[in-house]
């Protein structure tokens, strides 16, 4: 078996960037808060009901929505049920190993399902069939193709992209039994979660972290905010600690910096 | 003549007596790379212009440590291996590791400077250090490897150019990183002209360009 690989950045590297820093710009000439150039192209595949490519950087995910039917949960009987797993495709990173999801790729699919289900996005209560009995299962399938950090806002943004552009056929109770519906119909959505994460690098909060920037900071914070300005996740990571200011600053940034990017999404839905 | 190729695109037909980085299918020459293909004198050639660093045995190549180990460290070389530098290579002599500790000579994250000396499939590539093994530098950039390589093989005069027309200590590898050392006005140039060296596809008029750009560069920044 080939040795495994792990990104590591060099002791120069590290100083480049914090060099750059300290001057107020990143390596690659982006502000502290500014995110990398953003493209959403929605259905991009033909087979899934609902789908989106997100380019951010060198990031690249592809999210689908597949509509399924199944047996609701015993606790909330009347409503449907959401399913979000994520892949970082061995093809992402010469850094990334085949194999079944490891722990980042659990994370990441927690994080965006919180994201969604939180803001209360989709209205679950309307993707039931017969209470207590059949509901519409939400599938969402993250795979990551292209990996250079913040993978939490470019798999955030693919899934609610997709999710937005969902058409499917309902199944309509005919006499006992159910039938496909003739016209596809949308997801009920009433919110919309716009994600950001920030990264904490030798004092430096910075917004949408490259992988190289990842693996220096010291911790990382992720935050969901719903249309009205409520938080609705939130995701810490790193081994190193924030300061309660550090968390209270950050706040604030993603509060501007989730309606930025909620501008961006409408206009890519508005355009779908 | 020169064309852009994609892999498995035809480059030539007929009978050539020689070819680099192309597949020969009876009378067919296959691209095996993306890349500029280049038909002239009897012989057919595709100069690679993206993919990962492919590495080959004599090659210059920095990479970063990612493990030290008693008798070895191990390299990142920005490539589909690691390499590997035995103990005995860092002392130029063989060594007892009880005796001697190689964290004194090589930590995690530094840059070292080494040759490819051998290469096994499936295995770590072995790399030795060379004389002035430990780079130090102010930026480091990464240009693809493809491009690196033609630069570095062809023994360009490019990256001489750059060090003369930027005043920066330059170092490149094979393996496509460039090791930058100067202030910041000089690592602003470089980075230009590794711009230039990465948009470009046709290397042909690079060397050009390149004293166009930096002989801008500098004049703007004078003014």
């Amino acid at each position: 078996m080939m040795p495994s690989k792990k990104l590591l950045v060099s002791a120069v590297r590290k100083e480049q960037i914090l060099k750059s820093l300290a001057q107020g710009k990143r390596v690659d000439n982006r502000g502290l808060l500014d995110y990398r150039p953003l493209t959403i192209t929605p259905n991009i595949i033909d087979k899934a009901e609902g789908s989106a490519l997100v380019k951010l950087g060198d990031t690249q995910v592809i999210a689908g929505v597949k509509i399924g039917v199944g047996t609701p949960f015993p606790d909330t009987p009347n409503e449907g049920i959401l399913i979000v797993n994520a892949e970082i495709l061995p093809t992402a990173s010469e850094y990334q190993e085949p194999g079944p999801p490891d722990e980042d790729a659990i994370e990441l699919a927690r994080v965006v399902d919180r994201g969604i289900r939180e803001s209360k996005m989709i209205d679950f209560t309307k993707l039931v069939i017969e209470p207590g009995k059949r509901v519409y299962t939400v599938y969402v399938d993250i795979s990551v193709i292209g990996m250079d950090g913040n993978l939490f806002d470019a798999s955030s943004y693919a899934a609610v992209v997709a999710l937005l552009t969902t058409k499917y056929y309902p199944l309509i109770n005919q006499n006992g039994t159910l039938v496909k519906g003739s016209e596809k119909v949308s997801l009920p959505v009433q919110d919309l979660g716009v994600s950001t994460t920030f990264a904490k690098v030798d004092n430096y909060i910075i917004v949408d972290p490259t992988w190289e920037e990842e693996s220096i900071m010291e911790a990382r914070l992720t935050i969901v905010y719903d249309k009205s300005g409520n938080i609705c996740a939130v995701q810490k990571g790193g081994n190193g600690a924030l300061l309660v200011d550090d968390v209270l600053n950050i706040i604030d940034l993603a509060k501007s910096k989730s309606e930025e990017m909620r501008k961006v999404l409408e206009g890519v839905i508005s355009n779908a | 003549m020169s064309k852009l190729v994609v892999p498995g695109e035809i480059v030539a037909k007929g009978n050539f007596r020689s070819w680099v980085n192309v597949l020969k299918k009876g009378e067919e020459y296959l691209s095996l790379f993306v890349g500029r293909a280049e038909i002239s004198g009897g012989r057919v050639r595709v100069i690679r212009l993206s993919g990962p660093y492919i590495p080959k045995v004599g090659d210059f190549v920095i990479g970063v440590v990612t493990d030290v180990q008693p008798l070895a460290a191990t390299l990142d070389i920005n490539s589909y291996v690691n390499g590997y530098i035995l103990a005995n290579a860092f002392f130029k002599r063989r060594i007892d590791p009880s005796k001697f500790d190689l964290s004194n000579k090589v930590n995690i994250g530094d840059l070292v400077a080494a040759r490819v000396k051998k290469i096994e499939r499936g295995k770590d590539i072995v790399l030795q250090p060379d004389q002035k093994w430990k780079v130090e530098g102010d930026a480091i950039f990464y240009i693809s490897p493809a491009k690196a390589h033609y630069l570095y093989a062809s023994r360009s005069r490019i990256p001489s150019k750059i060090k003369e027309l930027t005043g920066a200590e330059l170092r490149l590898g094979a393996n496509g990183i460039v090791v930058v050392k100067g202030d910041l006005k000089k690592i602003e140039m470089v980075k230009r002209a590794l711009d230039v060296i990465e948009s470009t596809y046709n290397l042909n008029g690079l060397y050009n360009e390149i004293i166009k750009v930096l002989n801008k560069d500098g004049k703007s920044a004078d003014n």
